[in-house]
């Protein structure tokens, strides 16, 4: 390093310094101008391409029955007789450990335990617990897996709703639908990836909102669309009076050359995107009919469904419409049956927020079951989060109420990839604390994932800086479930 | 010469520089795709430094032989040469491992042993100057760095056991029901965590655990498995012990027995311990049996990943492959096999099952379910040799067209449900050895031929899906209304209808429950006399008769020209305001957020009505409002209609109290029909008074009632 017009080269100062990197930033920005996606990762997430599943699993598509409210675990799935026997005792400290609880009992003097008002027996072969409240869910305990160790972050309805849906509490992500829709698209091209169905119990309820079935961030096809509870299930689909088929043709088929000039013009990609839309909506004229006509079901569905399932807008229905919707290929279909909040006069409102589910819960499975489809489609049950195991107000023999606790719920799943037959984790006695192998939600959501064929670490978004996933940034998959 | 080496030198230095920089923020480095193929070059270029740094320690050692000043040139032309492909080669793997599939162990080795390497090879080119002691350190190192780094790459790209792999014992197979437990379950246990600190060669505490005959000799404590003793063998001991224990075993740190194998073990040496025992001299319901099995379950589902041996199809082709109606997707981004649905009956050609042959050796999954396709149509399937899975439900065949799926020796499930397929298909089974799953519920199928088939392949789970038992009798479901509004003019007609085939409806139009024998029976869309409700039930063979549904009708009657709200409703519920009245559109009784409704709690409903100049002749006027009683949306306590020609001089012609309920009634829209003698008033009034107290069956008993109108009628 003799040379000392070299060695002089090498004292950069400030000033050169600073108008290298202009000219070097400069130089980047314009690459950047004119080669738009060069410093962009082509795939999405992680190098994983869109469409396709990450690794091969037996699910394909999802039903997922969520309980609005949060059912008892207590009167359902988790029967814990030591609570019949300490029946009016307060629940000891050791248990509680200082848990926050809701601005309803926060301020009660007691915290007296109470028991389920319903009996408990074993069914089928894997001995499951459930209660006499659902006596048809009773009969697929060995098709179903029992996760009695569900736990949560959120003590109040809407944020666990959100974040059971979404990942997270805030409610401005894209929901798990939204996410399977982006990772894997729609099978059937004729209707929406993620479809949205909602219903009403007579119990005490809790509502739901669109941005549980928000997009996000994510593109807006990816959003989940509600069907309507009337009728037709998704309205505006037929042709106004005095266009038929051939002319409505011929109109899409004029626009879309005017949308094309539009687009040679702007080159909006907005346009393209909207003459797709109109697209899809006219082949939707034939398909949505096709798909949600029940009048060819045979009185074998109407009785294993129930007959409410004839009516539209119940949780039957529901239950049956998102059986043909998934058996044409709809990605995501989501129910939400509302009314299971309850607060006091349980043992009434429950029973009957029991008979609105449990027959066509069960009858979903089956119908699954006898077309060959149970084992690529998974079936989820469950709300989102659990009931406590004190009363709520006044506590009587027939009456009480339970309180919302996010430390311990039931939920079950079947179908693809699940192991069929088995209960998972465990709570103590007093089915207030988890002893054995917690679910936490991100847990939860990472399995589903997994079983959809998704790593729940690679499929990310890139959205203000950073690569958003919908278990944010934890969750572990729960092998334990798994076939 | 030497601006070569400074242009060199500091390329050198910069790439160093660049790659230390992209070490530190890794996290943060994404890999577009036009860098990829220079990441990819790094096999490529991998091998100069290897030769080169050999070369240079074969100039080193015989350095005696070669002239001084040819030996000084080649060694800077070799030692630049080195630095430079060894900076780029780290720098491509960089890039390299960035792409994903690299995450292992190794890999991480491999990285920071060639990154080494780098500043090794660096160190080398600036000390070379300072004497030949500091010079050799650096380039033996660099050969040592080299053969490591060299070795675990090659390892990434070949396999950790490229090397004596032919050498080494054949592939691990999984082990039967008849191999014995020790060897097949046990023996292995022990080679991943005991034996690399028990073997011949390293026997801590004397002991080995090799072999069954070493295990029962025992080390220094005595023998480590004593049969039938579970208490007293000591590998159990030691592994029961809490983790902490100064003599567990295996020794904090290293990787633990799980609980299964823990459960296999103790379960073995109950059992006797014995070398030869297999799971098929067992019953199964012995624990150890199930212990095994579980073992047995979890080895095979492991081996169990698909493995296709056919190639991937062009992704241009399966991309020309995929239509509105026809989905073909790969089964998995890594996998070449497709899974194929096609969609919608009335769309359906039947080129888009026959477009398949083109990916005939792919397809592993078909759904045709609901197309119209008929047994000729299935000729093609036979073609799809890797077909596992074929959805046929509710498909136009039947039993003859399935013989040509013989050919496809590799299905598993079949879904035949819904079709009518009769005829004899224990010929096409005896040819599908892989079948596990066979779906005929709703087929044609006689029940005998059906147990013949289930006898044949007792392996096969036929599945029959749901029958209702015959005694079950299930209320049917309520008829519905056809009819888009429930106000009709003269020559509009109730029409009702029903989703299920063959069903009764029963109806009644003067508010009496419908029954089976006194009731009209509908046959066509019937006129309504007056307002009133319409009851209706329907009736089925072999189903209990459905709820009654009543839907209140309105006969259009006389419009007001003017109404003006004498008293305000609560604004959450204040609907189009008075218009809501009279626009015609009822509302339902499950949702009273929307606009037909006007809502009243604290103060009583009072309305005023203008007839005009024309005033007609008026005997009835019909309250609709709504019932929710959970909701505390009750009944009015009592109505009153006033009449006169003057706002100012309005007298009550008549006032009437409905009863209270004395229990819920469900949610519903209800009518109160107010009669009196004709009058031909143009100003009218009614007021109708909500509950003050809600009555004693009720949850909030006490509490206000709420009243929500939807229309008022004139006739």
């Amino acid at each position: 390093m003799s040379n000392p017009f070299f060695e002089h080269k090498l004292n950069i100062n400030r000033r050169h310094f600073l108008g290298k990197l202009g000219l070097g930033v400069g130089g980047a920005a314009l690459g950047t101008l004119m080669v738009p996606d060069l410093f962009k990762n082509s795939m999405g997430g992680d190098g994983m391409p869109l469409g396709l599943k990450h690794y091969a699993s037996k699910a394909k598509r999802i039903i997922y029955l969520f309980q609005n409210g949060a059912p008892s675990q207590l009167e359902s799935f988790d029967y814990k007789p030591l609570l019949n026997k300490m029946f009016g005792q307060d629940l000891p400290e050791s248990i509680r450990q200082g848990q926050r609880l809701t601005g309803m009992t926060a301020n009660q003097e007691r915290f007296p335990l109470v028991g389920s008002h319903f009996g408990f027996k074993q069914y089928g072969k894997s001995q499951t617990w459930v209660s006499d409240l659902f006596p048809n869910i009773a009969k697929i305990t060995d098709d179903i897996c029992m996760i009695k160790s569900v736990h949560t972050e959120a003590i109040n309805h809407d944020p666990a709703l959100t974040f059971m849906q979404t990942g997270a509490q805030q409610g401005n992500r894209p929901s798990m639908g939204a996410w399977m829709s982006y990772g894997l698209g729609s099978e059937n091209k004729n209707l929406p990836a993620y479809c949205v169905l909602l219903s009403r119990g007579k119990g005490n309820g809790q509502g739901v909102y669109s941005k549980l079935w928000s997009n996000g961030f994510l593109d807006s096809t990816h959003q989940g669309v509600q069907f309507s509870s009337g009728e037709d299930p998704i309205l505006y689909l037929n042709n106004p009076k005095g266009i038929d088929g051939a002319n409505r043709r011929k109109m899409l088929d004029h626009l879309a050359e005017l949308n094309e000039i539009g687009y040679a013009e702007f080159s909006d990609a907005g346009i393209k995107a909207k003459i797709k839309q109109y697209e899809m909506a006219y082949r939707m004229q034939t398909a949505v009919p096709e798909v949600t006509d029940f009048s060819k079901e045979p009185d074998h569905i109407v009785k294993l469904y129930g007959s409410d399932c004839m009516i539209p807008g119940t949780y039957a229905a529901n239950c049956l419409m998102a059986r043909k919707l998934s058996e044409s290929g709809v990605r995501f279909v989501q129910l939400y049956h509302q009314g299971w909040d309850q607060h006091g006069n349980l043992a009434n409102e429950m029973s009957g927020q029991a008979k609105d589910v449990d027959q066509a819960s069960a009858a979903l499975i089956t119908d699954l079951k006898q077309r060959g489809l149970l084992d690529e489609t998974l079936v989820i049950w469950g709300g989102e989060f659990g009931r406590t195991n004190y009363c709520q107000g006044k506590l009587t023999e027939k009456s009480y109420g339970r309180d919302h606790h996010p430390k311990a719920y039931s939920i079950w799943m079947a179908g693809g990839g699940i192991k069929a037959g088995t209960s998972f984790g465990e709570t103590d006695e007093f089915g207030y604390n988890i002893v054995q192998d917690p679910v936490h939600v991100h847990d939860l959501q990472a399995t589903i994932m997994h079983l959809m064929g998704l790593d729940h670490e690679k499929l990310t978004y890139k959205y203000l800086g950073r690569r958003f996933r919908l278990t944010d940034i934890s969750g572990h998959v729960v092998k334990g479930i798994l076939a | 010469m030497v601006r070569l080496k400074k242009i060199v030198s500091s390329s050198i230095f910069l790439i160093l520089f660049l790659l230390t920089f992209l070490l530190i923020f890794e996290v943060y480095v994404e890999i577009p795709p036009w860098l990829q193929p220079i990441g990819r070059m790094h096999p490529l270029i991998l091998h100069f430094p290897i030769a080169l740094i050999i070369l240079l320690l074969l100039l080193d050692v015989f350095q005696s032989h070669i002239e001084e000043n040819s030996y000084i040139k080649i060694r800077i032309f070799l030692l630049y040469f080195t630095g430079l492909t060894t900076a780029l080669s780290a720098l491509m793997g960089f890039f390299l491992s960035l792409e994903g599939g690299y995450g292992s162990e190794l890999m991480e080795r491999h990285k920071w042993l060639g990154v080494a390497l780098c500043y090794v090879i660096y160190a080398l080119i600036l000390s070379y100057k300072y004497g030949s002691n500091i010079y050799r350190i650096f380039l033996y190192s660099s050969m040592v760095l080299v053969v490591l780094s060299g070795h675990m790459g090659a390892g990434l790209t070949h396999g950790t056991d490229f090397l004596v792999e032919p050498i080494a014992s054949a592939e691990k197979s999984i082990p039967t029901k008849d191999s014995p437990i020790y060897e097949g379950f046990i023996d292995p246990i022990f080679s991943s965590k005991c034996k690399s600190c028990h073997n011949p060669e390293k026997q801590k505490g004397e002991l080995d655990m090799t072999s069954w005959t070493a295990l029962m000799k025992g080390g220094e404590n005595g023998p480590a498995i004593i049969p039938f003793a579970v208490d007293s063998s000591l590998v159990l001991q030691k592994a029961f012990l809490p983790i902490d224990h100064e003599e567990h075993m295996p020794p904090e740190g290293k990787p633990q027995l799980s609980k299964e194998e823990l459960e296999l073990i103790l379960a073995w040496i109950k059992q006797g311990a014995d070398a030869q025992m297999a799971m098929a001299h067992l019953s199964p319901n012995d624990t150890l049996y199930l212990v095994t099995n579980k073992i047995l379950t979890a080895l095979k589902q492991e081996q169990q990943k698909p493995v296709y041996e056919f190639d991937f199809a062009d992704s241009e082709l399966i991309a020309s492959l995929n239509n509105s109606y026809r989905s073909v997707v790969q089964v998995a981004q890594d996998i070449p096999a497709l899974d194929v649905n096609i969609y919608i009956s009335q769309a359906f050609k039947i080129e888009y099952l026959n477009d398949l042959k083109k990916i005939k050796n792919q397809i592993v999954s078909l759904n045709l379910a609901y197309m119209p396709i008929t047994n000729q149509d299935l000729a093609v399937i036979g073609t799809f040799t890797n077909l596992e899975k074929l959805n046929l439900n509710y498909t136009n065949i039947s039993g003859e067209g399935l013989e040509v799926l013989k050919l496809c020796e590799k299905l598993t499930s079949l879904s035949l449900s819904g079709t009518s397929v009769n005829t004899e298909l224990s010929e096409l089974f005896k040819n599908l050895p892989r079948m596990e799953e066979v779906y005929l519920w709703r087929t044609s199928l006689e029940s005998a031929d059906l147990d013949q088939l289930k006898s044949q392949r007792p392996d096969i789970l036929f599945n029959e899906g749901f029958i209702p038992n015959p005694k079950d009798t299930t209320a049917l479901p309520p008829p519905l209304l056809g009819n888009k509004t429930r106000i009709v003019d003269l020559d509009e007609k109730v029409v009702l209808k029903h989703k299920l085939q063959g069903v009764t409806i029963k109806y009644t139009t003067n508010g009496v429950d419908p029954d089976s024998t006194t009731s009209e029976k509908y046959s066509k869309p019937f006129e309504l006399p007056d307002s009133t409700q319409v009851m209706a039930r329907a009736y089925k063979e072999g189903w209990l008769p459905s709820e009654a549904v009543s839907f209140p009708f309105f006969k259009k009657g006389f419009e007001p020209e003017k109404l003006v709200l004498l008293t305000q409703p609560n604004e959450k519920y204040s609907g189009k305001g008075a218009t809501s009245l009279i626009d015609r559109e009822t509302g339902s009784a499950e949702d009273y957020k929307g606009r037909a409704w006007l809502g009243f709690d604290n103060e009583p409903f009072s309305v005023q009505i203008d007839f005009g100049e024309k005033a007609p002749t008026i005997q009835q006027v019909v309250f609709s409002y709504g019932q929710n009683m959970r909701q505390n949306i009750m009944p009015p306590v009592a109505l009153e209609v006033w009449g006169g020609n003057d706002t100012s001089e309005l007298k009550l012609i008549k006032r009437i109290s409905p009863p209270v309920p004395s229990k819920n009634q469900g949610n519903r829209e209800e009518m109160i029909p107010v009669s009196f003698a004709p009058t031909e008033f143009r100003y009218y009034k009614v007021k109708a008074f909500p509950i003050e107290k809600l009555p004693k069956w009720h949850r909030q008993k006490g509490k206000r009632g709420l009243l929500f109108v939807d229309q008022l009628f004139f006739y």
